[in-house]
């Protein structure tokens, strides 16, 4: 029975791959572009000079090579932690089944720096670079905020702006425990307000593989969500009378996203916005809640994070932070979301 | 005689914590029958049906489905057996054709299949639909598209808690010939309800839910005037 897939017709799956294509398209437009610009000033044809030494193995060779690997460093934490956001955002999103939900917004990236700040407080400041304490401290930070969101809707109900309300309230303390541990010690934390400030400057090989470890636990295990998904967005009477089981379907989601969120922080820092952004524009594009939705939401978000960065270090001498970008763009958008979701009630 | 599908037998029903909101719950359900559930609102209606589908474990008693305990039965095998109509309005944006698709558990996968399949020929108002997302209609439309989500799903007992809830005169007319029409096909339908046309017209049996049971009446115009009045809602024993 439930074993049965439906084959889609193929006129959906030609608009499918049609959207697939333009949209990765559009990414591999971006990122290419993206490696031409920066404070460095370089000209085209340094760049490309840089290109084929960075790819003929000697990204060493000459100061050119040294700033184009950066750059693709940048670009490639760029596209791995967007996909994340995007990814973390579409399933918070779902598990609250409020479209309002992004983890910089509700809180859960805040949670995941101070608990990195902590940790460096704490005299671990020397094991702040180690891979298991980078993944453990903001995972564990995220999942407490986390916590407290749940027990927050459960008190608010389904009303998407007072919760949206308490998780900004949430990440505004959050925030303000963080500035006051920082001028508390600012010699050890120094390191770590410039990386939670910046974005992806410090894009590093293991800041890339700790971002791709996360989406190579959540792509699949979403992947293969896709059915008590969809019937968890449509109501828990809905998914119980389907056979789902309700509990397990909203913990597997938050878990994921977190993990997705968590993640981006150890390598980037916090980066708002993107997670709300990305399934908007993705369901532009798509009717659908299925893989082809979680692929191209993915593909925005990690779109919004190249050219968000490259507005970040190309608009002014000196770089702006990511996050400072996107909020210039999300805080509008935030609010035009508001006004239509109140008119919609 | 024919077995029943679903049999409660002296059933407490409630939530674990808490005492039982109805005890000595003895109910037989027969293929093809419509039985409704009446009775003053916060009596238990919605908290039986919720017993009958699985959602609650029975306090008491067993409730048993085509002859097996539902207690062991798994969710995927509950699901292709007794279908539940919440009287919740989904708030979703997801599609039409995506809600046909899980409700059918993967058999159909869109509106249109369901039209061109053996299907009741109402709510004619909403064929067509398939692409539309469901927290952009009317709660009248939502509630005929979960209506046929319960179709889709196409299981041998539907359990609607209050199925007339939005729909305008002429759509309840449609939701009787719905129901009719699967009664017809050998389905059971268990509903609750408060709508007099309803008791009126369509269930083979009534029963009342007051005073912590629950006791079957017989569908007669006076047993109409003892509910409309509310004081004679418990029927003699």
């Amino acid at each position: 029975m439930s074993s049965v897939l439906p084959v889609p017709d193929a006129g959906v799956r030609r608009h499918d791959v049609a959207v697939l294509v333009s949209t990765a398209t559009v990414l591999l437009v971006v990122t290419g572009f993206s490696v031409f610009f920066g404070s460095a000033g370089l000209t085209p044809s340094e760049v490309l000079h840089g290109l084929r030494l960075a790819i003929g193995g000697t990204p060493m060779g000459t100061p050119e090579a040294q700033i184009v690997m950066l750059r693709l460093l940048r670009i490639g934490l760029g596209v791995l932690v967007g996909a994340s956001l995007g990814l973390s955002g579409f399933l918070l999103q779902t598990a609250f089944r409020n479209p309002l939900a992004d983890s910089y917004l509700l809180g859960v990236s805040g949670g995941a720096q101070l608990a990195v700040t902590l940790v460096a407080l704490l005299g671990l400041a020397g094991t702040v670079a180690s891979v298991p304490v980078m993944i453990a401290a903001p995972l564990a930070g995220a999942l407490f905020v986390l916590a407290m969101l749940l027990i927050i809707s459960r008190r608010i109900g389904h009303d998407l702006l007072a919760f949206l309300l308490s998780g900004l309230a949430l990440s505004y303390m959050l925030n303000a425990l963080y500035s006051i541990l920082v001028s508390t010690r600012p010699d050890i934390l120094s390191n770590t307000i410039f990386w939670s400030w910046m974005g992806l400057n410090r894009a590093s090989g293991t800041g890339m593989a700790v971002v791709a470890a996360g989406l190579a636990i959540a792509v699949p295990a979403v992947m293969s969500l896709m059915r008590p998904l969809r019937s968890y967005l449509v109501g828990d009477d809905f998914a119980q009378n389907v056979g789902v089981n309700v509990r397990t379907t909203r913990i597997s989601l938050l878990f994921l996203s977190v993990i997705l969120a968590a993640t981006d922080v150890a390598a980037s820092g916090v980066v708002g916005f993107a997670g709300l952004f990305s399934p908007h524009l993705a369901r532009l594009l798509t009717r659908r809640t299925d893989r082809t939705f979680v692929v191209l939401t993915m593909l925005m978000g990690a779109t919004i994070v190249v050219v968000g960065d490259l507005m970040a270090r190309s608009v002014s001498a000196s770089e702006i932070p990511l996050n400072t970008v996107l909020s210039l763009f999300g805080a509008p958008y935030l609010i035009w979301l508001s006004i239509k979701s109140r008119r919609a009630v | 005689m024919i077995p029943a599908v679903l049999e409660l037998n002296d059933v407490a029903v409630g939530y674990t914590r808490g005492e039982p909101i109805l005890r000595n719950v003895t109910i037989s359900v027969h293929p093809g029958e419509a039985v409704a559930l009446v009775g003053r609102n916060g009596t238990g209606k919605s908290t039986l049906l919720r017993t009958m589908r699985g959602f609650l474990p029975p306090l008491d008693g067993q409730v048993m489905l085509k002859g097996h305990r539902l207690q062991s039965m798994g969710p995927q095998t509950l699901a292709a057996t007794v279908g539940f109509l919440s009287p919740a309005i989904p708030q979703a944006h997801i599609t039409v054709d995506e809600v046909i698709e899980l409700s059918s558990l993967g058999r159909l996968k869109s509106m249109q299949q369901l039209e061109a399949s053996d299907h009741p020929d109402v709510f004619a108002e909403v064929s067509g639909f398939g692409a539309r997302f469901l927290d952009e209609m009317s709660s009248g439309q939502q509630r005929k598209i979960m209506l046929l989500a319960l179709v889709a799903q196409w299981t041998d007992i539907l359990l609607m808690d209050e199925p007339e809830l939005h729909l305008d005169l002429p759509s309840l007319r449609e939701l009787h010939g719905l129901i009719s029409w699967a009664t017809a096909k050998g389905k059971s339908v268990v509903l609750s309800t408060h709508n007099l046309e309803t008791i009126r017209v369509l269930p083979d049996r009534l029963y009342v839910v007051g005073d912590k049971t629950v006791r079957e009446a017989p569908r007669t115009e006076e047993t109409v005037q003892a509910l409309l009045e509310g004081s004679g809602y418990t029927p003699r024993a």
